[in-house]
């Protein structure tokens, strides 16, 4: 399918951008050469090309921004009668969602470092573009910390973090998933990025979060997450059973296996009582203010 | 009691009590007799001392245009001293009248102010006024909740009433024997058999000469509502549609014709019944059968016709088998009723009282809960021994859910079960067992109370969802769905 292509060749050409601002980018692409004629074919046709873009990548975000992108440029099209005039009106918004995203991480950066103190101690959790671009910032204002990366197994994303980090002359150290409560003593504070950001203000992150937050609640240590805003999701799931199995598993598992039960979950759930903080571009945010952002999105 | 000097005869005139507000002033204050000139006559301060007027000496004219000549003088010198003294702010306030406390100090509501005597004896000048009988608090209270009203089931109002009642309509008092005696019971419930009185109320309206429908109708609504509080206090469900009835009423346009008004009136309630109630309940028990999995064992607790709705639907939509647990408690034994209803529609259920919810609690999957209230920091107002259940749950780490509609949120803000709430007829816990009343010459003893709550509240960090009409949210987001609706109105 050639939305397929186009987001898979985004993905291919530059890899420090998100999955879903490279499927809103396809999305935009695909409204643009879109030939319907109505309002409601256009929609439908949309999403489908939404869920067509989540078989290729099945993380929350790619579904969240989709979500988003299509609230966004129908907002003002009931207006106008001509079909022609309101799809322009779409492209325009649409190009306008897109620069807003690709600026969030700015954003959020810059939000962020002043958190980072100098001499501090980070612990971070696989391998996350915001948290680089926040750790980024930081070294440009001159603070020196030094950073814990857990190893982030199936896929070891921790060494990837580690290897970029290295190229920032950060002092960093990749340590076992399971010697996080052991680290957890030394660390000032845990800053993860999200794939998803839920009603309840809990996060939707690599497999392994969960963990980290309990320790850091346990010894009291702040949890720092950084999520762009496109990532808010209208899920509230109660526990982690209640999360759809469409993000827990790789869209080619859920394809093929037999039995769910012997999958491992690529992600987990984090509830929002553990969390100190959510770093987003609409500002900096409590976990129970996040429900006032998503009413004012969504509503 | 107010010298009003153009109706007081003329024959002693100086043997009257004085007037109120005893600085000399001329503020005007209206007449008891409900003459619509405030403005007119002032009431005069001077009182006995002007001795010089023996019946008919002089006429009224004059009396009035001496006494006003007397005052002039006073406040010349009273100025002239403010003055002296340098207070230029005095100046600026020719008129000495009696200043209003400068604060906005919020008034209590009358029904948590029973231990204050100034309070209640404003409450029966009202209920006097109204012509509405006041209901007598029964049986001794715990002192903690001695500023709760406690009524006794065997006195109801209407013992105090001559039948036919001339200013309360008849079906409102039915409607308050109802509620006093509990056979409308549940907060939907009540709301529904409340708006529906007052279509009929306002289908026997008829509006007197001279009179403004959407000021009179309002007027003549207070003394229904205060009959109704006194039977029973009014659930925050109630009072949000009184709040709602009462806007309608007074927005409505003058140029309508009373038939026209009335119709009107009776679309709206009838369009607040449908969508705040009937469709929200549907709208919740959609939601809610998205958090319903599979093989999953719910708990429930009392009566709620939300969460009885929900289970019952879910049942029928026949995509996830569950199974339900209800728990009860003594002395209402709700759950009976929940109990029959589930069993009636094929849902399998199991039966324990609140005291084992530690037993059960282990095999649970998730807690489902009704609300009376939502409160505007997040705190649930439900029926006494919800907070019980949530304390537990999150012990358990079993997820509780609260149902309620948008239309039940509260502006108040409470953090415990103390300020407000209501006390029931004590003698409802006398039990009867083997022939003897257990407690049952309880009033006898001096050092025993019996204390039947009504309601309690329920923290907001013990909540995970709330399920409204709007969606789902978080317990912290109830401002921020109130400030929307307030917004949207």
């Amino acid at each position: 399918d050639d939305d397929q292509q186009t987001f898979r060749a985004q993905l291919r050409d530059d890899p420090d951008v998100a999955s879903a601002v490279a499927a809103i980018r396809a999305l935009l692409g695909f409204l643009k050469q879109d030939r319907g004629e109505t309002i409601q074919g256009l929609r439908s046709s949309l999403l489908a090309a939404i869920d067509t873009l989540s078989r290729v990548d099945s993380s929350v975000a790619v579904s969240s921004g989709g979500e988003l992108f299509l609230r966004f440029i129908s907002l003002t099209s009931l207006e106008y009668s001509d079909y022609s005039k309101c799809k322009e009106i779409m492209i325009e918004r649409g190009e306008i969602f897109l620069r807003k995203v690709s600026l969030s991480r700015i954003k959020i950066a810059k939000l962020c470092h002043p958190f980072i103190r100098d001499g501090a101690r980070i612990l971070t959790h696989a391998y996350s573009r915001v948290v680089l671009r926040v750790l980024e910032a930081a070294v440009e204002s001159k603070k020196r910390f030094s950073v814990y990366v857990t190893e982030s197994q199936p896929d070891q994303a921790g060494q990837k973090m580690a290897k970029a980090l290295r190229k920032l002359n950060i002092p960093v150290t990749v340590i076992l998933d399971a010697a996080v409560g052991y680290i957890m003593e030394k660390v000032d504070l845990v800053l993860v990025g999200a794939e998803g950001v839920v009603e309840s203000g809990g996060i939707i992150n690599k497999i392994g979060t969960n963990q980290i937050a309990v320790c850091a609640k346990a010894q009291n240590k702040p949890f720092y997450v950084v999520a762009e805003s496109f990532k808010f999701v209208r899920l509230f799931p109660l526990n982690q059973q209640d999360v759809p199995d469409k993000f827990k598993y790789k869209a080619d598992t859920l394809k093929t296996s037999q039995n769910l039960t012997e999958e491992h979950p690529w992600i987990d759930y984090t509830s929002p009582s553990l969390i100190t903080l959510l770093f987003t571009d609409l500002g900096v945010l409590t976990p129970s203010a996040v429900s006032d952002e998503l009413i004012k999105l969504y509503l | 009691m107010l010298r009003d000097a153009g109706l007081t005869p003329p024959a002693p005139p100086e043997a009257e009590p004085r007037a109120e507000g005893g600085l000399g002033t001329d503020f005007p204050l209206p007449s008891p007799a409900g003459a619509a000139h405030p403005a007119s006559p002032p009431a005069s301060a001077d009182g006995p001392s002007d001795g010089e007027k023996p019946a008919g000496g002089k006429s009224k004219a004059e009396l009035r245009a001496e006494r006003r000549a007397k005052q002039e003088a006073e406040r010349a010198q009273k100025q002239a001293k403010k003055v002296e003294l340098g207070q230029a702010a005095a100046a600026a306030k020719p008129r000495l009248t009696p200043t209003e406390p400068q604060s906005v100090v919020k008034r209590l509501p009358e029904h948590v102010q029973v231990d204050d005597p100034a309070a209640q004896r404003k409450l029966a000048k009202k209920l006097e006024r109204q012509q509405v009988p006041l209901r007598q608090d029964y049986g001794t209270k715990v002192n903690l909740f001695s500023h709760l009203h406690q009524y006794s089931r065997k006195k109801p109002l209407t013992q105090q009433m001559s039948i036919p009642s001339t200013v309360i309509h008849p079906a409102v008092v039915r409607l308050g024997l109802q509620y006093s005696q509990g056979i409308i019971n549940g907060s939907n419930a009540r709301c529904i058999a409340l708006l529906e009185v007052f279509k009929q109320l306002i289908r026997d309206y008829s509006t007197p000469p001279n009179e403004e429908l959407s000021r009179d109708l309002v007027a003549k609504l207070k003394p229904h509502i205060s009959f109704l509080n006194q039977c029973r206090p009014l659930s925050a469900s109630m009072g949000n549609a009184i709040k709602f009835l009462k806007k309608e009423i007074s927005c409505l346009p003058d140029t309508l014709r009373e038939e026209e008004a009335k119709e009107k009136l009776q679309d709206t309630i009838d369009k607040y019944l449908r969508e705040k109630i009937l469709l929200a309940a549907e709208a919740i028990s959609r939601s809610a059968f998205e958090k319903i999995n599979d093989n999953d064992v719910i708990l429930v607790y009392g009566c709620s016709s939300l969460v009885n709705r929900t289970l019952c639907d879910a049942h029928a939509k026949k995509g996830r088998a569950f199974r339900v647990i209800v728990v009860d408690s003594r002395p209402r034994l709700e759950g009976r009723e929940t109990l029959r209803r589930l069993v009636r529609k094929g849902i399998h259920c199991t039966y324990v009282m609140i005291n084992a919810i530690s037993y059960v609690l282990p095999e649970v999957s998730k807690v489902l809960l009704g609300a009376h209230a939502l409160l505007a920091n997040g705190s649930v107002m439900s029926r006494v021994g919800t907070s019980q259940i949530a304390l537990v749950s999150k012990a358990y780490n079993v997820p509780v859910l609260v149902c309620c509609e948008t239309y039940k949120f509260c502006e108040r803000v409470q953090t415990d079960s103390f300020v407000s709430n209501e006390l029931d007829d004590p003698d409802d816990l006398i039990v009867l067992r083997k022939g003897q009343a257990q407690l049952g010459g309880w009033a006898e003893n001096k050092s025993l109370r019996l204390l039947n709550l009504v309601y309690d509240v329920t923290p907001p960090d013990l909540v995970d969802l709330v399920i409204t009409d709007l969606g789902m949210i978080p317990c912290t987001s109830v401002p921020v769905v109130l400030r929307v609706k307030s917004v949207d109105q």
